[in-house]
């Protein structure tokens, strides 16, 4: 059971993670998380000043585990439908939860490693106070990040083999991600129904958790936050398995399956 | 009486398209396909593009519902019991698609296993043997996207048989191979029937099928046409007749002469080696060598033989 699953989890990621060769690895993966942290933080203290520059350069280091596993995630899914190899999945007595499970998991590790090319891009532009930053909880949190960050990124997945677009669904899920969540603009500052809908999106509690671990907030001050932030996480997963058999079902009813454009 | 491999009843499938208006239109693409494979056969299902053939495969194999009839495939339902009828089928979909390129061919197959619960150690057997039928088992640590047409064409065989399956769907199987692999991968079906199994093959090569198949079904615009062994096929449903006439040498002219006899449908001209053959197409019984032979005159002829259609000729004539 366990050899299956690790031959899937392998052969999905190998066959259809689009940055996997070096030549996109190395910017995608590693490179731009720590620009887009120089670049946010630079234009907060331009725009602001020194809080605002590490406000905004946290809160990217946050939204870099997301953005990761939203790219890889509708990457794998909509190779799978383009690619015509769907069919054969649909066609097999494959367990869907166990292939679906499989094709997230591997993508975990990268989680943490763009977190640490985003740490670097904040600790060259931002003057942390390093002793004052709480760093097993700032461990802990990427390490949760990640893991709900590959639940959400299997529902974004499954949103973009529904949708047959990788580019339409990762934009737009992304933005939202982007915009709403607090990782730019502090949730308070969103107006009332958008301030609620961040409350039930992913990376929200984890933001302010990553926020709180660099000021210095021990473990268990952030653990209802990062509890908040992995269920959500699992309940985006979840929902991702259920658009995912009902996205089989309905291409069956309706011979769509092998339409590879929306 | 044995139990049929597949067994289809009034099987149907149309597709509704929704307009802005509310309104709809229909398109069917099966209709009322009725059909019984006995185990250990050839089936062939010959027709032109868009007749049906893909349809049929996708719904025995359990990828589409149909919207009317029932079907079962080893006596398990397609769709009341698509989980059983998946552990036992293998497919083989035609094309460039359907493999992931950037693993090599024995890591898809490896994967492949994987989905259908092949353990490790029967999985490395299976793919070392598949690998050997297809003759792929020296190219199977390239990369897939490195591969000709051909070669994925090979491994997408292989695949279908990884799990040893019962009964195989083969999607014109040979399309996109050189001659010489075609032929290989033909000698493959008798050696798949001879352990038992049941190949359900669509193709769009007529001699492919009389080659290899026990039974054709021709299906037009989502209907039964035509249905028995190729032999029966060509008798049966030919409305040609067929006269070869070889000549050593061409002779301008004549093929326009010919073409000008009353009842004659059509000829066409071809060469073979130094000799040149006119193939004059009549209406089927009609006693037309005599003419032929008459119009071409002694000089240069160096035989005139009625025989019968081809499977192709059959399938031509009955399609027009």
């Amino acid at each position: 059971m366990l050899t299956n699953f690790a031959i899937q989890a392998s052969s999905t990621y190998r066959g259809l993670f689009l940055w996997l060769a070096p030549s996109a690895y190395l910017p995608q993966v590693l490179l731009r998380p720590a620009l887009m942290v120089v670049l946010f933080a630079l234009a907060g203290r331009y725009a602001a000043d020194e809080a605002a520059a590490q406000h905004l350069a946290v809160g990217r280091i946050a939204y870099s585990i997301y953005w990761v596993h939203i790219a890889s995630l509708t990457q794998s899914f909509y190779f799978e439908r383009i690619g015509g190899t769907a069919p054969l999945l649909f066609a097999s007595s494959a367990n869907r939860a166990v292939n679906f499970l499989a094709r997230g998991l591997p993508h975990y590790a990268n989680g943490p490693l763009v977190a640490a090319s985003a740490l670097v891009g904040a600790w060259l532009v931002t003057p942390f106070d390093a002793v004052a930053v709480g760093w097993p909880a700032v461990v802990v949190t990427v390490l949760v990040l990640s893991a709900a960050s590959v639940g959400f990124g299997l529902c974004a997945g499954a949103i973009a083999f529904a949708v047959r677009s990788y580019q339409s669904a990762y934009q737009a899920i992304a933005g939202l991600v982007l915009a709403l969540t607090g990782s730019v603009i502090p949730v308070d500052a969103l107006p009332g129904p958008l301030a609620v809908l961040a409350t039930a999106l992913p990376l929200t509690h984890g933001v302010g958790a990553l926020r709180a671990a660099f000021e210095g907030a021990p473990l268990p001050d952030i653990a209802p936050l990062l509890a908040a932030e992995l269920a959500i996480g699992v309940a985006y997963g979840l929902a991702g398995y259920a658009l995912f058999r009902w996205v089989e079902a309905a291409a069956r009813r309706s011979g769509t399956l092998d339409r590879a454009a929306a | 009486m044995t139990a049929p491999a597949i067994e289809c009843e009034g099987l149907g499938r149309s597709y509704r398209q929704r307009t802005l208006t509310g309104g709809g239109k229909e398109t069917v693409a099966l209709a009322d396909l009725s059909l019984r494979i006995e185990p250990g056969t050839v089936f062939g299902l010959l027709g032109p593009n868009g007749a049906g053939k893909t349809t049929t495969v996708r719904i025995l194999s359990t990828l589409l519902t149909p919207t009317s009839g029932a079907a079962c495939v080893l006596g398990h339902d397609v769709v009341r019991e698509a989980a059983k009828v998946r552990r036992d089928i293998g497919l083989v979909l035609g094309g460039d698609r359907g493999l992931y390129g950037r693993l090599s061919g024995y890591d898809n197959l490896r994967y492949f296993a994987a989905l259908n619960h092949l353990p490790p150690a029967m999985a490395r057997q299976r793919i070392d043997t598949v690998l050997g039928m297809v003759g792929m088992a020296d190219r199977a640590g390239t990369l897939v996207e490195q591969y000709s047409r051909g070669m994925k064409q090979r491994l997408h065989i292989a695949r279908g048989l990884l799990t040893d399956p019962q009964v195989i769907f083969l999607d014109e199987p040979t399309i996109g191979i050189d001659p010489v692999g075609a032929q290989e991968l033909r000698d493959l079906v008798p050696q798949l029937t001879a352990q038992g199994k049941t190949v359900l093959l669509t193709t769009h090569y007529m001699f492919e099928a009389d080659q290899l198949c026990d039974t054709v079904a021709i299906i037009d615009k989502g209907r039964l046409v035509a249905l028995g062994a190729p032999r029966d096929i060509r008798q049966r449903f030919s409305r040609v007749g067929v006269i070869e006439l070889t000549l050593s040498a061409p002779r301008r002219g004549l093929a326009d002469e010919l073409r000008r006899l009353q009842g004659v449908e059509r000829v066409t001209a071809s060469a073979d080696g130094p000799f040149e053959r006119l193939t004059v197409y009549t209406p089927p019984d009609a006693a037309f060598a005599g003419c032929v032979r008459a119009a071409a005159g002694e000089t240069g002829v160096v035989s005139v033989v009625a025989r019968e259609p081809t499977l192709e000729e059959a399938y031509i004539s009955l399609l027009r």
